[in-house]
């Protein structure tokens, strides 16, 4: 079967190159730069939910969200721009991986030398959780109870699996962006999104549609 | 797996894909202000690089320069190559190496008494 090309939904589509840039068909540091904050505009949001999502902590997720914007800038910024999606990704999740690592030894330590208190599985604060004003309060409501449900049904899920749900289904990539990401084979991908799918829908029970 | 379950899997899949998309446009302004300082940050550290690196080298001069330094260098050999003797002199000596050949003596006589012929050569030459 012929795939279709990649998708990422926050690539940017036109460089914003300057005319006399395209006719002249140079990448300019001026226009590199513009490129690069398009790019990390169009990315943030969805990064810093897909970190929330998988680490349930603000403070972490928005720095392993700054963490990667850097690495990128510094290591891949001279690639081209539709490489920097997956690179992007790639890095994040390295990075969300890291922390996880980092927690998991810290509370293998933490409870024996504060006898038995634990920081990470405390609930999260709520004005921390709250979203957005704009929405109408009932409906703000529902779906903030909907995202926690949601966010607790996640982390019943392997990691592998949870990765796939977010990618998929909060960056909307497709199967062969998301396998691009993982460095997994599309089949794979496609069996982890299934089992996170089923898994969820169960979990959720009563949140459901 | 049935049809039924499929349509279940694929209606709950677009809730999810709805819900997190109206999550993340529900981002409050603390966040986005955090995410925007983090995305400049980001920008200062490449701006600061780019300052560091006045001649910065991009990916399609790396190459043209090595191509560039090897014709250099390729070219300076050239010119600087060791010049084989030329003129008269040369001609002689080569073609009294090939009278030597052809002669048909032993070689033995011409390294045996290499002192004798060169202590020859000299009293000839004080002559």
């Amino acid at each position: 079967m012929a795939l279709g090309p990649v998708c990422y939904p926050c690539n940017p589509g036109v460089p914003p190159y300057t005319d006399w840039e395209i006719e002249v068909g140079i990448r300019t540091e001026f226009g590199l730069e513009r490129e690069i904050e398009k790019f990390l505009k169009s990315v943030e949001k969805r990064a810093y939910r897909f970190a929330e999502l998988s680490l349930r902590d603000r403070d972490d997720a928005l720095d392993v969200v700054q963490d990667s914007m850097m690495q990128l800038v510094r290591a891949y910024a001279d690639r081209p721009g539709s490489e920097w999606a997956p690179l992007f990704y790639q890095i994040l999740r390295n990075r969300i991986r890291d922390t996880q690592r980092r927690r998991r030894t810290r509370n293998r330590w933490v409870p024996w030398w504060t006898g038995g208190a634990r920081g990470d599985d405390e609930e999260p604060d709520p004005i921390d959780t709250a979203v957005s004003t704009e929405q109408a309060p009932d409906e703000a409501l529902a779906q903030g109870q909907f995202i926690q449900a949601l966010s607790a049904a996640v982390h019943t899920l392997s990691e592998r699996q949870r990765e796939v749900f977010l990618l998929r289904s909060l960056e909307g990539f497709d199967v062969a962006a998301t396998a691009q990401v993982m460095g997994c084979s599309e089949g794979s991908v496609k069996t982890h999104y299934f089992r996170a799918l089923t898994q969820l829908r169960e979990a959720l029970g009563e949140h459901q549609i | 797996m049935t049809d039924d379950h499929e349509e279940e899997l694929l209606r709950s899949a677009r809730h999810y894909r709805d819900q997190l998309t109206a999550h993340v446009e529900a981002t409050d302004q603390q966040t986005l202000l955090r995410l925007a300082e983090a995305r400049r940050a980001a920008l200062e550290l490449r701006a600061a690089s780019a300052h560091d690196r006045p001649f910065r080298v991009p990916g399609v001069w790396l190459p043209a320069g090595v191509f560039a330094c090897a014709a250099l260098l390729a070219l300076a050999v050239w010119i600087y190559r060791p010049v084989p003797p030329t003129g008269p002199t040369a001609v002689a000596a080569a073609v009294e190496d090939v009278e030597l050949l052809a002669s048909g003596d032993e070689a033995e006589i011409y390294t045996e008494d290499a002192v004798f012929y060169e202590w020859a050569g000299a009293e000839s030459g004080a002559i």
